[in-house]
């Protein structure tokens, strides 16, 4: 909006200042009307008032050439005193300036006579004037066909909070990733020496899907498969691989094989979750509908994956139109720092960096409220500390580090864990 | 907000060049006197709005805002601020974007100071400029758009090229460009007076400081240019040839010949139509310059942009320019009459001389560049025309420019006198003379050494004199001669430096291509070369981490003849970002001449590459590009020449002109 505004501003004190002329002198002109409507003796009302400054007087014209033809003159002078010239040469130089003079002023004269009956054309102003307007709006037009008028600036000092977590999310994924590499490597190795170890097999397949590898993923998941003699779970793995390696596509492969693990009595999410996601595929909404909500249903309550499945189940619904009021009968508690929704996230990109970071410091402070209040909650305590560090609160981190350290100082693999995060994140640990 | 502001001041510049473009003309030939006010108006407010759109893009870059894509693609947040800054230009959408600001800056001067013009003169030439400006803008928005934007921009930019974070090349554009769209004024005052069917001294008067500020600038940015050169690409020479080079010297000589043919318009009212072709032709062989350097088609350090779309309408500007306005001049130029007589020996003889020959010289370049081109597009046959080409076309056709230009202020008007000239000019023979022999037992050749040595003294004494001569130095009393020299006029004094630098720059061209020493070898630390009686010893090695490079430095100790001990620090560096290197070479600049120093990479044996040059003579060339400069500026701060001169007496003392 403010945008708009100055964008119109600008156009408008540009129009004015150069259609000043035109404006200006027609008001003259308006003015010089009425006094001559006062004045019915005056003998001159047909005639059009013209009150425009006459600049295109000769007078200016032969004064500005004299100026020069002056100037050539007294440098004649001086080149009689350098003894460049002498005195017969500089007297024919003089004649022949004058002659220029003469001829100068004949030519002014001339031109002044034979012009002076097209001097000035009222009547094309008002037109020029409109079509300057006329350009203003083809400038307008083409401005909002490339211009991007509702994006703000985003100067890099504004966007500390993404840098922050980009670095953060990088030192993180270094981390994992070695640890990653490492595992895939001794895996390997082991089961050079010992190919029928399905708990190895399955590991290395978890580890490459973890490092974005998902078509060498399928191999490992294909190599427990046929060791289990085609268990349900190993097949779902091995299907999430597929679809993975075909970019999120549900082959014929990937349904083969879920197809195969539904008739199994695995009771593997994805089994359901994937089949369903294959219908959507297909267009066939009702049936992943069908069965997303028999998985929901069945969930246990605290299950990770619920809110996900549901909030898919009301997506599809929503898309199609479909009823599935009562169909649920689960309650997903909500999550303990509920993920920005897509309201939030609108409204992110609107605010200025400043109000992005007061949104950020009451998120953060909800969340210390609330494990005030339920403190039994390590999960939270670790994403507390985390957001302290990101809006670069570190003394806020620390006290948090160490309350969460007492919270939980009898279960020994919690307070490794946070020490490793504080270590991360680079505050003080004891 | 304010990147977009920049954006629609950009489009608004468009709607206001296309109006510029067009009501001046209509006003002009309708003689209307409000509509011809409204002129003024709009070429004012076409820079006011080029201009908000640069500094829009600068604080773009000066904030790193990533989410233009200019920034994104050409800065970086670890660049120190003054490349962020000059990041601006050093690309191709930012440069055209300069470029238009600057073309609009001269309009809008024109504008301010033309008050005293003609009003339908003045409408004319900014319709012309409009109708450049126009053009070029729409190639920005259309083609080269600065303002486009990343809808999720990364946390950091593509960094910018190395060999460009120099503080000598970075100001180099700004100038070069104030050069080259310099000339267009003048271009414009021509196509108006071919249009008005009129050129007389007046005309003349008007378009001479434009030019003169422009070939100020072109020689200081080609002076920059050769410098960088020199010192950034770190292997001594200062220029190549090439047809970047070539772009901007043949505006430059073509400005160098406008600029005295001018004179003999206001003088004595001859040459008009020749000069009318001038003023075009060095504003036709910018506009090319341009397409050259823009459009692709040379490949070289300047060439941000091969995109072919963008050469095409270049190219198209260029014929609708150039074919325009030749067309124009075909039709018009035969209606403009001729004024005063004059001898073959004359002052107006030296300059035509002078003219004939830099033309000469412009169409030989022109032909070095553009063959291999031609060439290659009709054949397919790479062919290169190099120094060999141009040191056997060019150095001919100078010779005897540089020997007229010591007669040429010396004659008057009309007809002259050569044995009185001659017998002036004695001295100036006689030191050359003499410099010759000194050259001789000093160094014993080589031939075109003894030649230009002396063609330099020739015309260093030659233009003193005819400045001593006009204070009469020695022929009056000291006071006197004082005075004479404060009532001279600033041109005057201009005419004798601009000359006497020419003299300098050859002075310098000659001793550092006849007597340059260099060597290249091998170097382990401690060890020593000699060169020219020079002792170098490689000291020491070491690496540092700078702002956004790591460089590998040097620290090489030389002893010079006489005993005196010099330490120079060439840097090998890295850019890290954009993973380029670049050579800092070692300079120690002296009047005598320059002690230059490059370090290299390690060879097998754990030796360094290094690289020795003593190089005499060489800063005179830029010293000599410096005087010329002072020479114009000079000659520009002419009262006579500054805008506004013509007095009105009736309105000088209610209201004083703005420039005085």
């Amino acid at each position: 909006m403010t945008i708009a505004i100055v964008l119109g501003a600008v156009t408008l004190l540009v129009a004015g200042f150069v259609l000043w002329p035109i404006w200006i002198n027609r008001k003259q002109a308006q003015s010089v009307r009425s006094d001559a409507k006062e004045n019915p003796s005056d003998t001159n009302i047909d005639s059009k008032p013209d009150t425009a400054p006459d600049i295109l007087r000769a007078d200016d014209e032969i004064l500005r050439d004299l100026a020069v033809y002056q100037d050539q003159l007294s440098e004649i002078d001086r080149d009689i005193d350098r003894g460049v010239l002498t005195t017969e040469q500089a007297s024919a130089a003089r004649i022949e300036v004058q002659r220029r003079i003469l001829n100068a002023d004949q030519r002014i004269k001339e031109q002044s006579a034979a012009q002076i009956n097209i001097k000035g054309s009222p009547r094309l102003r008002p037109l020029i004037a409109g079509l300057v307007a006329l350009f203003l709006i083809g400038g307008v037009g083409l401005y909002l066909d490339l211009g991007s008028p509702a994006l703000p600036d985003r100067p890099i000092a504004s966007r500390t909070a993404e840098i922050n977590a980009v670095r953060q999310a990088e030192a993180m994924g270094q981390d994992r990733n070695d640890v990653l590499n490492r595992a895939v490597s001794d895996l390997s190795q082991k089961l050079l020496e010992n190919p029928d170890n399905i708990q190895g097999w399955e590991l290395l397949g978890a580890s490459l899907m973890a490092l974005g590898r998902p078509a060498e993923a399928q191999t490992a998941f294909l190599e427990a498969v046929k060791l289990s003699g085609r268990d349900g779970d190993y097949l779902a793995m091995y299907a999430e691989s597929v679809i993975r390696a075909d970019n999120g596509q549900i082959n014929a492969i990937a349904r083969g094989a879920l197809t195969e693990a539904a008739k199994t009595d695995s009771t593997d999410p994805r089994i359901q979750y994937y089949l369903g996601l294959g219908d959507i595929q297909d267009g066939n909404y009702p049936a992943a509908i069908d069965r997303w909500v028999v998985l929901a249903n069945n969930a246990p309550a605290d299950a990770g994956w619920l809110p996900m499945v549901v909030s898919r189940i009301q997506d599809a619904a929503l898309a199609q139109g479909i009823d599935i009021e009562g169909r649920l009968d689960v309650k997903p508690s909500p999550p303990m720092m509920a993920g920005p929704t897509e309201d939030d996230v609108k409204a992110a990109e609107e605010m200025t960096p400043q109000e992005r970071q007061e949104m950020i410091a009451s998120m953060v402070n909800n969340l210390a409220e609330r494990l005030e209040a339920e403190p039994e909650n390590p999960e939270g305590w670790a994403r507390l500390i985390r957001a302290y560090s990101v809006i670069g609160d570190m003394d806020a981190a620390q006290a948090a580090y160490t309350r969460a350290t007492t919270q939980f100082a009898d279960r020994s693999e919690l307070v490794a864990r946070f020490t490793t995060l504080a270590d991360e994140l680079g505050l003080r640990v004891n | 907000m304010i990147v977009e502001i920049g954006h629609y001041a950009l489009i608004l510049s468009l709607v206001m060049a296309v109006a510029q473009s067009t009501i001046p003309f209509v006003a002009a030939s309708r003689r209307d006197p409000v509509l011809l006010m409204i002129a003024p108006r709009l070429a004012i407010t076409c820079f006011a709005l080029v201009a908000a759109s640069f500094v829009a893009l600068t604080y773009a870059y000066v904030t790193s805002d990533f989410s233009v894509l200019n920034v994104l693609a050409n800065s970086h947040t670890s660049k120190p601020m003054i490349y962020k800054i000059t990041g601006v230009w050093a690309n191709h959408e930012g440069s055209m974007l300069l470029w238009v600001m600057i073309l609009t800056l001269f309009g809008g001067a024109v504008a301010a100071f033309g008050r005293n013009l003609p009003p339908t003169l003045l409408a004319r030439v900014l319709g012309v400029m409009g109708l450049i400006a126009a053009g070029f803008i729409l190639f920005i928005v259309l083609t080269s758009n600065p303002f486009e934007r990343v809808l999720n921009p990364p946390l950091d930019g593509e960094g910018m090229n190395p060999l460009l974070q120099d503080p000598g090349i970075a100001i180099h554009p700004p100038f070069l460009y104030l050069g080259y769209v310099g000339f267009s004024v003048a271009f414009a005052f021509a196509v108006a007076a071919l249009i008005e069917g009129r050129v007389d001294p007046a005309w003349a008067r008007w378009v001479r400081p434009w030019t003169l500020a422009a070939w100020v600038f072109l020689t200081a940015g080609i002076g920059l240019g050769s410098w960088w050169a020199y010192y950034e690409l770190g292997w001594g020479g200062w220029w190549f040839w090439d047809p970047v080079e070539n772009a901007s010297f043949m505006p430059w000589l073509a400005g160098t010949a406008l600029l005295h043919s001018a004179i003999v318009v206001e003088k004595r009212d001859a040459l008009k139509s020749w000069t009318i072709f001038l003023a075009i032709l060095a504003f036709s062989f910018s506009l090319l310059g341009t397409f050259l350097v823009r459009s692709g088609a040379l490949t070289s350090v300047h060439a941000f942009a091969t995109d072919p779309t963008r050469g095409v309408f270049i190219l198209f500007l260029l014929f609708a320019a150039v074919g325009g306005s030749l067309t124009l001049y075909a039709w018009r130029a035969p209606t403009l009459r001729g004024g005063g007589l004059f001898q073959p020996i004359s002052r107006e003889g030296a300059l035509i001389f002078n003219n004939v020959l830099l033309s000469i010289a412009a169409a030989m370049v022109l032909l070095g560049t553009l063959y291999p081109l031609l060439l290659e597009t009709l054949t397919g046959e790479k062919i290169s025309v190099g120094a060999p080409f141009f040191n056997a076309t060019f150095v001919p056709i100078m010779t005897p420019v540089i020997i007229a230009m010591a007669f040429g202020p010396m004659m008057p008007w009309k007809r002259a006198d050569l044995f009185a000239v001659m017998g002036k000019l004695k001295i100036a023979l006689s030191v050359a003379a003499v410099v010759v022999l000194v050259t001789l037992w000093l160094s014993g050749g080589p031939a075109f050494a003894l030649f230009g040595m002396g063609l330099a003294a020739w015309l260093f004494v030659g233009s003193i004199l005819e400045w001593v001569g006009r204070i009469k130095l020695f022929r009056a009393p000291f006071a006197t001669s004082l005075r004479r020299m404060r009532d001279l006029p600033r041109s005057a004094h201009g005419t004798m430096l601009a000359h006497a630098g020419v003299a300098i720059v050859v002075a310098g061209i000659t001793g550092s291509q006849a007597w340059t020493q260099e060597s290249v070898q091998s170097l382990g630390i401690g060890e020593s070369a000699h060169i020219a009686d020079h002792r170098f010893t490689l000291s020491d090695i070491r690496e540092y981490q700078g702002p956004n490079f790591v460089a590998r430095e040097a620290t090489v100790t030389i002893t010079t003849p006489g005993e005196r001990t010099i330490v120079l620090t060439p840097e090998k560096r890295v850019y890290t970002v954009e993973g380029m290197p670049t050579t800092e070479a070692g300079i120690r600049s002296g009047f005598t001449g320059d002690i230059y120093a490059v370090i290299g990479d390690q060879d097998e044996s754990g030796k360094w590459i290094t690289r020795f040059y003593v190089k005499p003579m060489i800063p005179w060339m830029w010293a000599g590009g410096l005087v010329m400069v002072f020479g114009g500026l000079m000659s520009l701060s002419d009262r006579r020449y500054r805008i506004g001169a013509p007095v009105r007496s009736h309105k000088a003392s209610a209201k004083p002109a703005p420039a005085e």
